[in-house]
């Protein structure tokens, strides 16, 4: 199982993640799951050119049994090295039915109803996700964010294979895989294959259920954070979010941040925006172009004038204008001069020209008081 | 002596210049500026007469505000003979006689992340002086009382021998051969020269340089006009229907606040009816301003003081000269060869997606080129005018930076002056150890 490819992929996964500047490669790996790609397209996210190796990836696997596992899931090299701490499994992780399938279907129904619910399972999202914890923000998040992997890697240690083998919907996507060709060679089929147990067809049928019903319950509810620029509405966005980080890895100014928040449980880890140290960029759209999932809709920074994010609000008994001192921060850091100071000699203040501002923040970051707060569109 | 001994004449067609050099900046990319953005409504023609040269001296420097009280004692003390031109009655410009007390621009963090004060040499020595007479207070970017400023920088010009002139108003220059022959004054003695070996324009407006043809960017912004209030000390917030009204900023003085104005924006502060609808706008509505907080229970003690005796005009021409100051130079710590002070921030930025807050923010080193004109071989320029981008205004047009490009500009005119030559050519090593004589900071 162990060949040195798996190693290398690991050590460039690894590399990659590490913060240095590699731009969209940051989570390379991301974009080789057939099960993450497949799962994003079906829910209408459009293709980036990247994910058409995924396509590659997908016709090995159907030539050669789990051949992204054995060759290239960085994931699955570190459950090997965490079941390798003890020799011989324990007999509790056998009788766990194989799930893997199941998971798979159930995410891929999901998507193609229009939710990838279950986009975050993926092997490669784990694992892209966990390194969170190297870049700054809330303690919560990290810990969080590198939960997922550690489980899954630590399960290996009671459990060896468990997730592997019997859990891991990439696997179990790549298993049906092997269950078609098993077909189209007209080989007998494996006893809990695709087309034999109920459970597969459960699994797909409530999954496509499931982001049926939920695509359109997750449309209605306004945002309370203000989101990356060309976000999903706010439902969505954190159902189809696969907390893989990759956005907050890629901002240039380091205002994406993964959310901490206990209040908003469906919407931990997903990203958000926070202006206190630096604003949305009026000509970039890295988080776009590298979300996996399409929770952030691609982009052109071309439209960044028009892609609202909120708008501002200042707060005038905080404004130092207003209070009589010298102060235009505001009016010469907005990147739209959607801020003028308005009103007579004694009554000056900056307004906000709500047709113009997009919220991209950098009134926000700017000011010295702290007066202004994007509020979310 | 008795200026009689050195007394000659010369002659001037006094229309012809004014009328060649409004063209010639035009012409070399910089926007008329001042009144002659009004058609004018006919001419008439001066007749050319002969103006007495009332004096002659080593530098002169036009403008007695911050810059140009420093250039004028950097120049007297590195041994120039030193005349310093003032349109009023004082020393210190927009510092004192137009209330903007606050020297602002004082620190600025260095390549360790410490934030140290930057502006040192006769800048700094005003600094300390003030602080030790307790007319200032804070001690990163300092307010100061006004009239002590005005006292203290009076001392400082008769202590370095600098001649003051007062209640003259520069009205122009005479070009011979691409150097300033003469400065022209208009004064209560009538219209005078004086003769110049090095020009320092410390107009602010650099109405100087305009004159000699350099060309220039002309930049509207906001005028104001700051005043002051008596009393404060005596508001009393227990009397019933009182509430919170801001009274401005704290001064040296207890009882008195410096309030500041923003002012109408994108005004040309060049345009004499522009400026004399807003002093008289303004004026009014100081005085009505104030009425209002007087009839406000428990402000009934707290009077006008005083209103600037000049409006806050905080920008207009800035030189396009032979280097131009950027703000990413401002932000790279980037070290010139030629630094001749080193200036700092008083605000927060936002910049290339982050921001930078005005502790974070970093010194920054002004080249003697920002100060030196493309083509006048004698002439410096030092104040709000010197040569940078517009994205620098902020800190480039502060009374801290004027401190340091003035103290610069005297000491490199007091450098040229006696060695000959050109400022395009000057030693800029002896320059540099003369403002490090001088207790300057150059990075």
């Amino acid at each position: 199982m162990a060949r040195p490819v798996r190693w290398f992929s690991l050590a460039a996964a690894v590399a990659l993640a590490l913060p240095l500047p590699v731009g969209i490669f940051a989570h390379f790996h991301l974009w080789l799951s057939p099960n993450l790609v497949l799962q994003a397209v079906l829910s209408g996210a459009p293709l980036a050119p990247f994910q058409a190796v995924a396509a590659g990836v997908l016709l090995l696997a159907l030539r050669q049994e789990r051949w992204f596992c054995r060759h290239l899931c960085p994931t699955g090299a570190l459950c090997d090295l965490a079941a390798a701490v003890r020799k011989g499994g324990a007999s509790v992780g056998e009788r766990v039915p194989h799930l893997h399938r199941a998971l798979a279907l159930a995410g891929i129904g999901a998507a193609a109803g229009g939710t990838p619910l279950l986009a975050w399972m993926d092997p490669v999202a784990l694992f892209a996700g966990a390194w969170g914890f190297l870049r700054p923000g809330p303690a919560g998040a990290a810990v969080l964010a590198l939960a997922g992997l550690a489980a899954v890697v630590g399960s290996n240690v009671p459990f060896p294979r468990l997730w592997c083998a019997r859990l891991c919907p990439l696997g179990g996507f790549q298993a049906l895989l092997g269950d078609l060709r098993r077909l189209l060679r007209r080989a007998p089929p494996v006893p809990d294959g695709a087309l034999a147990g109920r459970r597969n067809l459960l699994a797909s049928a409530s999954g496509l259920a499931a982001g049926l019903i939920l695509r359109r319950s997750l449309e209605k509810g306004g945002r309370t954070v203000v989101r990356p620029p060309a976000a999903l509405p706010e439902g969505r966005f954190k159902a189809t979010c696969c907390r893989c980080g990759t956005c907050v890895r890629v901002c240039p100014t380091g205002i994406v941040r993964p959310s901490d928040d206990l209040s908003d449980p469906a919407g931990l880890l997903a990203p958000r925006l926070e202006f206190t140290k630096g604003y949305c960029l009026p000509d970039c759209d890295a988080c776009g172009r590298s979300c996996p999932t399409g929770a952030i809709r691609r982009f052109e920074a071309a439209q960044k004038g028009r892609i609202v994010l909120g708008r501002a609000e200042i707060r005038s008994e905080d404004c130092l204008v207003t209070a009589g001192r010298e102060c235009d921060r505001c009016v010469a850091a907005c990147p739209f001069g959607a801020i003028r100071m308005a009103g007579g000699t004694f009554d000056v203040h900056p307004e906000v020209d709500a047709g113009r501002c997009v919220g991209c923040g950098a009134c926000q970051a700017v000011c010295p008081p702290g007066a202004v707060r994007i509020r979310p569109a | 002596m008795d200026r009689r001994d050195f007394l000659t004449r010369l002659t001037a067609a006094a229309g012809g210049w004014l009328a060649g050099s409004r063209g010639s900046a035009a012409g070399q990319g910089g926007r008329p500026g001042g009144a002659g953005q009004r058609p004018p409504r006919g001419k008439v023609v001066e007749p050319a007469r002969e103006i007495p040269i009332v004096a002659e001296a080593d530098v002169v420097v036009v403008g007695g505000g911050p810059a140009g009280v420093a250039a004028a004692v950097a120049a007297a003390r590195a041994g120039a003979s030193t005349i310093l031109i003032e349109r009023y009655n004082h020393l210190g410009g927009l510092w004192t006689g137009g209330l903007v007390l606050p020297l602002l621009a004082t620190h600025g963090t260095d390549r360790d992340g410490r934030r140290r004060q930057v502006i040192a040499g006769i800048g700094g020595e005003m600094a300390r002086r003030l602080a030790a007479m307790k007319m200032a207070i804070h001690e990163i970017d300092p307010v100061v009382d006004p009239e002590a400023a005005k006292v203290v920088l009076e001392l400082m010009v008769q202590e370095a021998g600098v001649r003051v002139l007062y209640h003259c108003w520069a009205a122009g220059v005479l070009m011979e051969n691409g150097t300033v022959r003469a400065v022209l004054l208009e004064s209560k003695s009538g219209r005078v020269a004086v003769v110049p070996k090095v020009v320092v324009d410390c107009t602010g407006d650099g109405d100087v340089f305009y004159w000699a043809g350099e060309s220039f960017d002309m930049m509207r912004y906001h005028i104001g006009l700051v005043h002051r209030l008596g009393n404060v000390d005596r508001v009393d917030p227990s009397k019933p229907g009182f509430k919170k009204i801001p009274l401005g900023g704290a001064t040296p003085l207890r009882s008195v606040n410096w309030v500041n104005m923003h002012g109408e924006k994108d005004q040309d502060g060049l345009d004499l009816f522009n400026l004399s609808r807003l002093q008289q706008k303004y004026r009014i509505e100081i005085w009505n301003h104030v009425e209002k907080i007087r009839s406000t229970p428990g402000y009934e003690e707290v009077f006008l003081l005083d209103t600037a005796s000049q409006l806050g005009v905080r920008m207009s021409r800035i030189l396009d000269g032979q280097y131009r100051l950027t703000l990413e130079d401002s932000l790279g710590h980037k070290a010139f060869p030629d630094s001749i002070g080193v200036s700092g921030a008083w605000t927060s930025l936002a910049h290339g997606g982050k921001t930078i807050s005005e502790k974070e923010r970093p010194s920054w080193q002004i080249p003697y080129r920002s100060l030196v004109p493309k083509r006048t071989r004698n002439l410096l320029v030092a104040g709000r005018c010197f040569s940078f981008e517009r994205a620098l205004v902020e800190d480039a047009r502060v009374i801290g930076t004027c401190l340091v490009t003035g103290h610069g500009a005297g000491a490199a005119a007091a450098v040229v002056a006696r060695s000959g030559g050109s400022v395009q050519e000057a030693d800029v090593a002896a320059i540099r150890k003369t403002l490090l004589e001088q207790r300057a900071f150059l990075g």
